[in-house]
């Protein structure tokens, strides 16, 4: 029974560092139509941040320099900003192809530069050493963020702001000869999808407390955040928040069924999880392209 | 007073000075020169590809013209973002009804207006009742349209399901959501079933005559042109052929022959640079 309690308290604590990547998806994506396939890129800078502010000081590494986790927290949220910002200002003024290419080939610059500069990362090892909070204490501050983080997507999306970014994403030269900005709403969006990304590396980080490159390879740093939102409904928060616990769920049963072949079957078994993840996915756009929960018809404040 | 006198009294509220624009060997806008009357319903009428739409793309901002310049309102606002004419009381539509498919019609409407409080993103999350007192004032206004319009039925319907004729009337709600002066409509009548055409080109005439609209419209439906518009101009070949009312126009032997097509398209890629 405890053991049980204890699997739940891990499987939602993981699962919520999910959520929250799903959700930072779909303000970029649902809302606004941002193609971006290098969420690994901020979900790893997110995470490297806080471990090299919230580490004791190390020689295999930058710093640490041994700040709480809250400073790590907010930092990894800012450096994921800036980095947003700065790939958002060179691709979000041409065509939205431009963003997927600069957003994958940015996913891995960031990786390689993980895994080879050495003074900063420590390489191949990862940073270890991180400060674990006791799995009830990151359990309340996995919720307290996934809830933080629903509240604001949600505010977001119910405003005039919400709005417009959603007359970008269906029409962008209409929304140029109504005024807007377009360049300016497309690269908010962008930058607050991915500032929620890094806060869910942020988490990782003290969630495993250690970071090493192979965690933020396409599969589990991108490819599956995709699955969650198309999966949960693309466009809406509690869409994302489903399917990141649906994919995640899935992914976690299959993983206790894995441990349950034998050994020599290992490798095969891992793989049937992924193509596993791979299946619901087209079975979700066969069957309900709109995802389990659909966007909602009204957006911007008052009434649905 | 008829239109006629209006137009030739009225200053320009709308410039067009010597524009031309190639894409790559083609002079898609070759000097064109022309002058919009404030308070007019000035028709651009001619064949296909004689560089009309074209020609609203550099009036609204969406292509930067290599020669020439637009001025509205007495001030140069050549090259400028189609969001700062926006702002400059200048507003487009499309020939293809450009809506937000997937977005109510409400909400269709209630995006134009701008620049919103609502749309800072700090506001819009933390200061929620300046946002709310501004958006009950759109409301109000989007409400009007839609009785306007007579679009209440499908008021909370996706734009994407609407006929094609109902996105045109949409498009216009738009405009009439904006405060703008002047209003660039790319084929109104297209695709509009006789019914809804009425209504349009009365919505139409009611905004120019109450609202104070100004309205430059590309259009091919030559009975409307007839009934709506004064003076009428017409481009052919990126240049302006003829101008003035619709009677003298149709008189003109350069405009004939340019309907005919008497020169081809080929020769004048040929005669390009």
């Amino acid at each position: 029974m405890e053991s049980l309690l204890g699997f739940g308290i891990f499987f939602v604590s993981f699962a919520g560092i999910y959520a929250i990547l799903a959700l930072g998806l779909n303000v970029q994506w649902g809302y606004t139509g941002l193609f971006n396939i290098g969420i690994a890129a901020f979900f790893a800078v997110g995470a490297y941040t806080a471990a090299i502010l919230t580490t004791p000081e190390s020689p295999n590494h930058l710093g640490g320099f041994g700040l709480p986790m809250i400073a790590g927290f907010v930092v990894a949220m800012l450096v994921a900003a800036v980095l947003a910002l700065a790939i958002g200002l060179i691709t979000l003024r041409l065509r939205e192809d431009y963003l997927a290419i600069a957003s994958i080939g940015l996913a891995e610059i960031v990786r390689l530069v993980l895994k080879n500069e050495e003074w900063l990362t420590n390489g191949t090892r990862g940073i270890t050493a991180i400060p674990r909070p006791t799995s009830v204490t990151f359990f309340v501050i996995v919720a307290v963020a996934v809830l933080v983080t629903y509240w604001l997507v949600e505010r977001a999306r119910r405003s005039p702001w919400g709005r417009t970014v959603r007359a970008v994403r269906e029409q962008e030269q209409a929304a140029l000869a109504a005024g807007k900005n377009v360049v300016r709403f497309r690269l908010e969006a962008f930058v607050f999808g991915s500032a929620l990304m890094g806060l869910a590396g942020a988490l990782y980080a003290h969630f495993q407390g250690f970071v090493g490159p192979e965690a933020f390879e396409p599969m589990f740093g991108t490819f599956i955040v995709w699955v969650m939102l198309i999966a949960g409904g693309s466009g809406n928060n509690r869409g994302a928040l489903v399917g990141a616990f649906l994919v995640w769920g899935l992914y976690a049963v299959t993983g206790f069924v894995a441990t349950l072949v034998p050994p020599e079957f290992a490798t095969q078994a891992s793989a049937a999880r992924v193509v596993l993840v791979g299946v619901l996915l087209i079975v979700v756009l066969l069957y309900r392209p709109e995802g389990l929960l659909p966007e909602s018809r009204r957006v911007g404040p008052g009434p649905d | 007073m008829n239109g006629a006198e209006r137009s030739q009294s009225a200053t320009p509220i709308l410039v067009v000075d010597g524009i031309e624009l190639r894409f790559g060997g083609i002079r898609a806008l070759d000097g064109v020169n022309l002058e919009v009357g404030r308070g007019s319903i000035t028709a651009l009428i001619g064949p296909n590809g004689a560089g009309k739409t074209t020609l609203f793309g550099v009036i609204a901002g969406f292509l930067r013209p290599s020669r020439g310049r637009v001025v509205l309102g007495g001030e140069d606002v050549t090259g400028l973002a189609p969001p700062r004419l926006f702002a400059r009381g200048l507003m487009r539509t499309f020939q293809i009804p450009a809506v937000y498919e997937r977005m109510t019609v409400l909400d269709n409407l209630l995006m134009v207006p701008g620049p919103q409080a609502g749309e800072n993103l700090l506001t819009a999350v933390f200061a929620s009742r300046a946002v709310n007192r501004e958006e009950k004032a759109f409301r109000e206004r989007a409400e009007r349209v839609i009785a306007f319009l007579d679009l209440a039925p499908v008021r909370d319907n996706y734009a994407g399901q609407l006929s094609g004729g109902q996105k045109k009337l949409l498009e216009l709600g738009r405009v009439m959501m904006t405060d703008s002066k002047v209003v660039l409509l790319d084929e109104p009548g297209a695709g509009v079933n006789p019914t809804l055409m009425k209504k349009l080109t009365d919505s139409i005439r009611r905004l120019n005559a109450e609202w104070g609209y100004t309205f430059l419209i590309i259009e091919h439906d030559m009975d409307l042109v007839a009934a709506l518009c004064d003076p009428v101009i017409v481009m052919a070949e990126g240049k302006v052929l003829a101008q003035g009312p619709m009677a003298s126009v149709r008189a003109n032997d350069a405009v004939r022959e340019a309907y005919l097509g008497s020169r081809s398209v080929a020769e004048r890629v040929v005669a390009g640079p």
